[in-house]
């Protein structure tokens, strides 16, 4: 779903402050432009907005609503003329510290859970823990949007209930998947587990050759993802045969020959051909 | 239409890499060159390689003058390496979410790290080099003129790197790499 404001300039209140904004615009958007700080976990810029975290709840009224409030998620409402909104009102906080207390009951053993729930002054969840511990995913599901928008659309939820969980299909490794490991560089607790190792990398339960530079063997990326991506931006194959430092030394040997120097460019017995450089600070792999 | 334009002067370049530096310090706050998004590779004359085993150690022997070290120009001289901004550039065609972005002002093509994923294709879709993987940031990493203030040019001291207004650069010059259209 792709949300366009539709343009017409409104005023809101929120936390007292009176903000402008244009109809249809995100309550969340319009807060983080005026600098009002409203937590949120699912919510990525290069994704829309799924309000499946509940995090960014916040109270909702109108002067006309005679007293009545609400809570929304602020990452999905649109905003209109003369909303107030209170983002740390009583009801909102405690909202979400019951939200803080089901994950770490869910996910007791994830360090970024125990964090977000001792904001809240909650050490130990009051609710039964899970009998056996599942991973420490909370299932805001943003590691799929970000896998459906970049196009392999490779992994989904699974299962229902007490058992839903993000896997591939049939909790096997995903077919479509291409390895490019944004999902766990997305993911808010750091739950998606990377390997990498002799050149393979492992997610999902599926082992990926890396792209392997020819010159210096550095690695970066996937085999898969490289064609996938190459493919979806029309560059040819060429374009992956050597890294990026190889690639300069590469450049810099042209530009010296376009520049009609007659001095060549490395190679003075190093294999970096960056004589001054102290390596390792740049390193590829995790 | 930006009205400056990135100038490369690659015959003017003293490999002092003092642009790497610049670049490192503003960019990610550490004075470590090999973080910076333009990188230096040294260009001694074969003389002078011939006379050296190694060129570090050959580079510390210089005699200092003033009290700063200061290779010769003719013996040691540096190809400067740098984003191009090219007009249909491979990073942005390979970018799946809008992350890479033309600046109407400079015309360099900026991250904006709030939509990166870090899927990363853009670092092997860059023909020239030009974009690096910072590990310690764990983000992508390009030029981007600095927002309009090049550090690498201010701190350049023998005019190998220029940003000047496109009205006084009528042609690029033959070994003249330029950026910023």
């Amino acid at each position: 779903m792709s949300h366009e404001p539709s343009g017409r300039v409104v005023k809101i209140e929120i936390d007292g402050r009176v903000v402008e904004a244009r109809t249809g615009e995100f309550l969340l958007a319009v807060a983080r432009r005026a600098g009002i700080d409203i937590p949120a976990i699912c919510q990525h810029e290069a994704v829309d907005p799924a309000g499946n975290c509940r995090m960014c709840l916040v109270e909702i009224t109108k002067a006309s609503w005679d007293g009545w409030s609400r809570l929304v998620t602020a990452c999905l409402y649109p905003t209109e003329q003369d909303l107030i909104v209170k983002t740390h009102s009583a009801p909102v906080i405690e909202a979400r510290t019951v939200l803080c207390d089901l994950w770490l009951a869910r996910c007791p053993d994830s360090a970024y859970v125990q964090k977000l729930a001792a904001e809240f002054g909650i050490e130990k969840t009051s609710y039964q823990p899970a009998a056996v511990p599942t991973d420490q995913c909370i299932l805001c599901g943003l590691c799929i949007r970000v896998c459906e928008k970049l196009g392999p659309a490779a992994i989904y939820t699974v299962n229902r209930g007490g058992r839903k969980k993000v896997a591939g299909p049939f909790e096997g490794p995903p077919p479509d998947c291409i390895g490019c490991a944004a999902c766990a560089e997305v993911c808010p607790t750091s739950c998606i587990t990377v390997a990498e190792r002799d050149g393979t990398r492992t997610i999902w339960d599926k082992e990926f050759q890396l792209l392997a530079c020819t010159t210096c063997g550095r690695t970066l990326v996937t085999i898969e993802e490289a064609r996938y991506f190459g493919r979806k931006g029309g560059l040819g194959e060429s374009y992956y045969q050597l890294c990026d430092r190889c690639k300069r030394l590469q450049t810099a040997q042209q530009a010296t020959k376009v520049a009609g120097l007659p001095l060549t460019v490395g190679g003075l017995g190093e294999a970096s051909g960056r004589p001054f450089r102290s390596p390792g600070s740049l390193t590829t792999s995790r | 239409m930006p009205d400056m334009i990135f100038v490369v002067d690659v015959a003017r370049c003293s490999a002092c890499q003092k642009c790497e530096i610049a670049c490192a310090v503003h960019n990610v706050k550490e004075m470590n060159a090999a973080r910076a998004r333009i990188a230096i590779f040294p260009r001694p004359s074969p003389e002078f390689r011939a006379g050296s085993a190694r060129w570090g150690e050959a580079r510390r022997a210089l005699p200092v003058e003033g009290g700063r070290e200061s290779p010769p120009l003719n013996e040691a001289s540096g190809t400067p390496v740098t984003c191009l901004q090219c007009d249909d550039a491979g990073c942005v065609r390979v970018c799946q979410v809008g992350a890479l972005q033309r600046s109407p002002t400079t015309g360099a093509i900026e991250i904006d790290h709030a939509h990166c994923v870090r899927c990363k294709m853009c670092v092997p879709a860059c023909p020239f080099g030009n974009m690096t993987w910072d590990e310690p940031l764990r983000q992508v990493a390009k030029c981007d003129l600095c927002h309009g203030m090049p550090q690498c040019a201010l701190a350049c001291p023998t005019g190998a790197l220029k940003y000047r207004p496109v009205s006084e650069v009528a042609m690029p010059a033959i070994g003249t790499a330029c950026g910023g259209r």
